[in-house]
Parts: C-alpha cells; sequence; structure tokens
C-alpha cells in the first residue's frame, strides 16, 4: 500500500542497481537533490509486489496494503493528487486496482508516464513495457536482467523513469520464470503524474 | 490538434464554441487538452478502438444557470453535447460519448447533497454526487439512513439511477425509488417534475406523481433534457440484518432457485435485490483464471469443479439477506431454511461462516448499502481485464433462467469466453448480467467479443428477450430489437425528441434516439 518518501533517497539504491544493468547508460540523468513527493501502491497480498515495496521503502515497515477493496485508497490518491500536483503516484498493483486509482487520479490531471504488465504465462514471465523513449529497452533489458529480482530492479529504476522524458513506447521481453504457481499472475507497474507538470521543475515540497 | 471535432462542426466554428462555454463556466473547466483530460473521457473497456467515442472537448458547468449557458452555446452552433454525471459506467460505456467528437457535458461539479430527511427517508442531490459521497455523508452525521447502492462505490446517484441501475437492499430498483427531479431542456427550461411542479412544493420528493402525466422516466435513459438534482428514497437503518448464502452444486440447480426465490421475493419475505451468481463470478474475487487454467478457451468442467471444491462456492450462489426485528427475522428465516432445504446439497453460509472471503464480504455490504469497489476484481480473471456486459430481462422463472443461461454461456464458449454472469431478481423478473470478460490489451480478443455481442443481441431477440441497459457499440442494434409495430416505440421517441430538443443538441444517439438532423446517418 501507501508509503510516502523522497525521491532523493532511492537513488543512490538506483545507480546501485541500475549500474550493472541496462540503465547504466541513463545514470547521468538520475534526479540530483530535488525532493518530489511520491505516493506509492502495492498489493500486499503479491509477494513480487511487497518486495517493490519493500525495496522502495528500505526498512521501513509498510503501514498496509492494498487489499481486496481499493475504495480505500481512492480517496488518499484523490488527496494527494490535489494536494501535491508536482507529485508523483507509481505502483505494483493488481490490474483492478491500477484502473481504479489511474481514472481517480485523472480528475486531478495525473495521466500515465509508465505502464509495465508483468504478465506470468506458465514458465515464462512477460514484461510489456510502455515507457518514454529513453527508457524504454534500458529498461526492458533491466528487467531481462534482473530475473527473480525485477521487483527490487523496477522499485530502483522508479526516479530514472520518473525523470524520462518522451513518448511512450512499447518494448517487450520475456525471461523463464523461476517461481511457484502461487505466484503465478498479472501484475502491473505504472507511474501518473500530472501532465502540466511534465515540463515543470521538480518542486521542493517534501512529504515523509 | 488529432482529436475530431463534432459533425458538420468546422475549426472556426468550433473555437468560437469553445471561448463562448470558457465564458460560460471558466476557462479552467472548459477541457481540449486531449493528453491532460480529455483522455479519461474515453471508454477504457470498449470493444472498438475508443477514438470511436473520443469527445473533442468537455465543459463543467457547477450550476444549473452554467448548465443553461452551455446549452445555449450548442443551440448557437448546433453542437452534440454528451451528459455526464460521474461517468463511472464502465461496461457501459463510461464517460465517453457515442460519436466521436461530441462535447461531454461533465456534471460532476454539481455535486452539492441538497438535503436528506431522516424522518421520511431521502435524499436530494446534484448529479455528480456519487454513493461514496452520500454513505460518507451519513456516517457524518449520524443519520440512522441506508443507501442502495451499485456494486462500485463511485457510482452517481443520478447516472446509475436514470440508466436503471438496480442495487441489494430492498431499495435495489433505483428508479422505482426515486422522486422527482429538476430537469433542464434544451431550449434552456428548468422543469421541476411531479409534486416539485406547485411552488415551494413541501412534497416534492415524498409523492412520485403529482397530477397529470408522470413524465420522470422520459428524462432516463434518453436525451430528452439535462437532470440536474434528483429525490432518492433511502432506507431507515432496521434494526436487524442476516445476510446469508446458499451454494448450490449443480448447473440445474438454477432453475430449482428461481422458482424456490419467487414466491419469497412475491410476498416480500426476501425483501431485498437478492441474485444468483454464478461460479467464476464468485471465484474471481479471490484468484484468478491463471491460477487454475492457462489453457485457450474457457475453464473447463473439470476445472470448475476444482474451484468450487477449493474456494466452497457452488456452481450457482444465492445471496439474500433478512431485514427487522429478530422475532420477524427469526419467523422469516425459518420460511427461508424449509424452502432452500429443498435443495439437494445446497449449502447454507452466514456472516461467521464466510467473514474475510472477498465475495462474501463485499456482497454482505452491498445488502446493506455499504459502497465499495471489490467487484472490480472480477476484471482480475483475465489479465488485463476489460468488461462489457450482455444485459437482457429474464422472467423470475426456473426455466426461463437456464434458457438464457444456455443461450448465452454456448455462444460464449463458441467465442472462446467464459460465461461469468449473475441473475439479480427483480419484482417479478431477473436482470440476467452476462459481464463479457476479455483482455483488453488484446485486439483479437476485443474483436471477438464485439462479434459475440452483436450475435447475442440476435439470439436473444429471436426468443422473445430484450437487454435493459447497454454500452454505446450497441444502442442502436438493440433499440431496432423493439421493433414491435415497425418500430412504433422508437417512433414516439423520435416525436418526442424532435418536440423538445429540435436542434438535436442532447447526447444525439443515447439509446438509439438520434435527433432529425442525424437520423439515419449512424454507422
Amino acid at each position: 500500500m501507501l508509503t510516502r518518501r523522497a525521491f532523493l533517497k532511492t537513488t543512490v539504491a538506483a545507480s546501485a542497481i541500475a549500474g550493472s544493468t541496462g540503465l547504466a547508460a541513463l545514470q547521468s540523468k538520475r534526479l540530483e537533490s530535488h525532493d518530489i513527493p511520491t505516493l506509492v501502491f502495492a498489493d500486499e497480498n503479491n509477494l513480487q509486489a511487497t518486495l517493490f515495496a519493500n525495496t522502495w521503502n528500505g526498512s521501513a515497515p509498510l503501514p498496509s496494503a492494498t487489499a481486496r477493496d481499493v475504495a480505500g485508497q481512492m480517496g488518499e490518491i484523490d488527496n494527494f493528487c490535489r494536494t501535491h500536483p508536482d507529485g508523483i503516484v507509481f505502483g505494483l498493483t493488481r490490474d483492478s486496482d491500477f484502473f481504479v486509482l489511474e481514472h481517480t487520479a485523472a480528475q486531478r490531471g495525473f495521466s500515465l508516464h509508465y505502464r509495465a504488465t508483468h504478465d506470468f504465462r506458465g514458465i515464462a514471465l512477460v514484461h510489456e513495457i510502455d515507457a518514454p523513449h529513453p527508457v524504454a529497452l534500458p529498461l526492458s533489458t533491466s528487467l531481462q536482467q534482473a530475473r527473480a529480482a525485477w521487483p527490487q530492479m523496477l522499485a530502483s529504476a522508479l526516479p530514472l523513469i520518473a525523470q524520462a522524458e518522451g513518448a511512450l513506447t512499447r518494448t517487450q521481453t520475456a525471461v523463464a520464470a523461476t517461481y511457484s504457481g502461487a505466484d503465478s499472475g498479472y501484475l502491473v507497474s505504472w507511474m501518473l503524474k500530472a501532465t502540466n507538470a511534465h515540463a515543470q521543475t521538480p518542486a521542493r515540497t517534501s512529504v515523509s | 490538434m488529432d482529436k475530431p471535432l463534432p459533425q458538420g462542426i468546422s475549426p472556426a466554428t468550433f473555437a468560437s464554441a469553445i471561448a463562448e462555454l470558457q465564458a460560460v463556466v471558466g476557462a479552467e473547466y472548459v477541457f481540449t487538452d486531449d493528453r491532460a483530460h480529455l483522455r479519461s473521457y474515453r471508454d477504457a473497456y470498449s470493444t472498438l478502438d475508443d477514438s470511436n467515442f473520443a469527445p473533442s472537448a468537455a465543459v463543467a458547468p457547477k450550476t444549473v444557470e452554467e448548465v443553461q449557458g452551455v446549452l445555449a452555446v450548442a443551440r448557437t452552433h448546433q453542437l452534440p453535447v454528451w451528459t455526464i454525471s460521474t461517468g463511472k459506467n464502465f461496461a457501459y460505456g463510461g464517460p465517453a460519448p457515442r460519436k466521436p467528437g461530441y462535447v461531454v457535458l461533465d456534471l460532476k461539479r454539481m455535486n452539492r447533497i441538497i438535503e436528506v430527511n431522516e424522518k421520511h427517508g431521502y435524499a436530494v442531490v446534484e448529479p455528480g454526487v456519487s454513493y461514496q459521497d452520500l454513505y460518507n455523508y451519513l456516517q457524518e452525521k449520524g443519520i440512522k439512513l441506508w443507501i442502495d447502492c451499485a456494486a462500485p462505490a463511485w457510482g452517481g446517484i443520478v447516472g446509475n439511477t436514470s440508466d436503471h441501475g438496480a442495487g441489494y437492499t430492498p431499495y435495489g430498483d433505483h428508479l422505482l425509488m426515486q422522486c422527482g427531479m429538476e430537469v433542464v431542456l434544451a431550449d434552456g427550461t428548468v422543469v421541476e417534475t411531479g409534486m416539485g411542479g406547485v411552488p415551494n412544493s413541501k412534497t416534492s420528493s415524498l409523492y412520485k406523481y403529482g397530477i397529470g402525466p408522470w413524465v420522470d422516466g422520459l428524462f432516463t435513459q434518453s436525451n430528452f433534457g439535462v437532470i440536474t438534482k434528483m429525490g432518492i428514497w433511502l432506507m431507515h437503518e432496521p434494526p436487524g440484518y442476516m445476510p446469508f448464502m446458499v451454494t448450490l452444486p449443480r448447473e440445474e440447480d438454477l432453475e430449482l432457485i428461481t422458482d424456490l426465490v419467487l414466491p419469497l421475493k412475491l410476498n416480500m419475505v426476501i425483501a431485498n435485490g437478492a441474485l444468483t451468481a454464478d461460479l467464476l463470478w464468485e471465484s474471481a474475487m479471490s484468484v484468478t483464471k491463471r491460477q487454475y487454467y492457462t489453457g485457450k478457451g474457457p475453464v473447463p468442467d473439470s476445472i470448475r469443479k476444482k474451484i468450487a471444491t477449493d474456494l466452497k462456492l457452488g456452481m450457482w450462489n444465492f445471496y439474500a439477506a433478512l431485514y427487522g426485528p429478530q422475532p420477524i427475522m427469526d419467523n422469516n428465516w425459518k420460511i427461508v431454511e424449509a424452502t432452500l432445504r429443498q435443495i439437494p446439497g445446497a449449502k447454507i453460509y452466514f456472516d461467521a461462516d464466510r467473514k474475510g472471503d472477498p465475495g462474501w464480504d463485499y456482497r454482505a455490504k452491498l445488502m446493506r448499502g455499504i459502497p465499495n469497489m471489490t467487484e472490480f476484481s472480477l476484471l482480475n480473471w483475465v489479465g488485463g481485464g476489460g468488461h462489457i456486459n450482455f444485459s437482457p430481462i429474464s422472467a423470475a422463472d426456473g426455466k426461463d433462467s437456464m434458457k438464457q443461461f444456455h443461450m448465452i454461456r454456448d455462444r460464449a464458449h463458441e467465442y472462446d469466453f467464459d460465461y461469468i454472469g449473475e441473475f439479480l431478481i427483480g419484482w417479478r423478473d431477473q436482470h440476467h448480467i452476462f459481464m463479457l470478460m476479455f483482455d483488453r490489451l488484446s485486439d483479437d480478443e476485443k474483436k471477438r467479443a464485439h462479434e459475440l455481442f452483436g450475435v447475442l443481441i440476435d439470439d436473444a431477440a429471436k426468443l422473445g428477450y430484450g437487454e435493459y441497459r447497454t454500452h454505446l457499440s450497441f444502442m442502436d442494434q438493440i433499440a431496432d430489437t423493439y421493433n414491435y409495430n415497425d418500430r412504433a416505440l422508437w417512433r414516439m421517441h423520435e416525436t418526442l425528441k424532435d418536440a423538445l430538443d429540435p436542434d438535436g443538441i442532447l447526447s444525439p444517439g443515447k439509446m438509439g434516439i438520434w435527433p432529425e438532423r442525424m437520423r439515419g446517418q449512424q454507422s
């Protein structure tokens, strides 16, 4: 579910992980020193989403998670988007939760900046990515190389994805899944930003 | 600008109209930027490319006067406006207009809860008020009234009621519980219906009919006016509530449960919007298809049986509730239990048996009017789930239910889709909702879903069934099935349309009702 923290705290981790992946070339473009308010969603009932959230959140405990009823999070995302028009919302959730949260945020002028589906198809895990052009292919490569650690890699790459600009470009990569049947499923990672904030300098608002 | 313009409107005229709309509501409430705003007015679940329903702009008035101003601009330029309330009518088109280029008249900013009367049990609301909004208001104020909500909490009360939506408490027939409305006609005239026609009326939310013709229904599922206010009756919080669930082990049990429940409904022993849902609908609340089956096409029977065993569900699952003082519930339960025990293998569950089961929890909430969003879990049944609902009316009759079930299931399987459905029991009918679930990221699945839906409309019509509600794509086809006496009913609608909206500006094509200037041009 939701954790809030400044992007600044994650850029170090991002560089550490991305340095060994296809995202290495993008290191120079990572966010520098701006704190950007963020709101993060993760499906607590899913192992990969929990790994994603834990990576993002560091050692801080997760307050809770998106449960089977996303109604509880609608007010939170609406309030965040209303009070932080310069903020960024992202998550690794079930598709239905993404749908509801995206539509709720859209009422505040937030639109899709990045989305990827993570689809366990029998023995393969297929990542299908719609990302800003500069990061689409490197991200795809990184996800492939990360193999089972893809949720952690994804969480670490979020600052780079957030900073990227350009039209969404679709890439797809498949890797052999090494997960148990219980983990088979379909997740969506996503990022929403206020459309009119794309060209703005990151604000200094900090949310802890 | 890559978005479409309204049919017959030049770029210069459109620009003038937008400027005039901005003067009416303020520039910040006229939306023309596709990426920033208009994307959210598209239909995410369309089986066609969503550009077929892409608006050119949206305008969000705050007051009746601003609605009048918007309609004046529309009349001047013959600008088609498509009215929405909260725009969450997903599965039936969401906020999207019938044709590309329309201007969405978005009433979300008209979101006042104007009145709540606890003694008489009603509320008067504007179109932007959602079920969650009204529920929160009642909770915050400690008002002992229940709402009856659509399954998704974000649905609008006015929008759902005017689309003939249904809920799950004893007040589940939403239009039946509607009392009085304020409507802005296309020419800007403001009409109060029913008792509201009397100035300073003291009973506009108490008695539906006033004197003379009762016209409220004319403004539902139609394009004859813009509803800007509505009275809705609310149920007094009962002293007791006892939801229950019955799992039915065989597909053919649908016939028996339907016939057994009808007398209980007619005699109001079971007073609420009870329903019978199929296995997969209930399963999708907690598991996904691929956890059990990764093959092509519908889930095989052998797998269905495993799912039923694992989740303690039936091939059909009946949900209902009793309400009232304990002695009355106790007495009624004796009647209900004796009836349900006639079904071989049926198992009865209560809250203590299934608490924590997402399927049970959300049904138990809905039957006592607690809004939630759990039903969206259905979309996870297939990855990237989208859905449109095929919604024929069935008799509350066992054989009729089975006939419709077989008709739809067999066609769905023919097109490689699962049957996911429920029968919501009304006073004498059933709303049969077939949730046609497809991968919205798959062009092939969308194409097959679109074809299947069209075939089902024809199949149903041949058997004498019509639908009660539908998606944008199929409004014309379904309207054409209501063709008794050379479309006499729709010709009457068209006569009314031409009289009330001679410029043809209001939601052209809604439910297959086209203004004269567009009639016969639709594709």
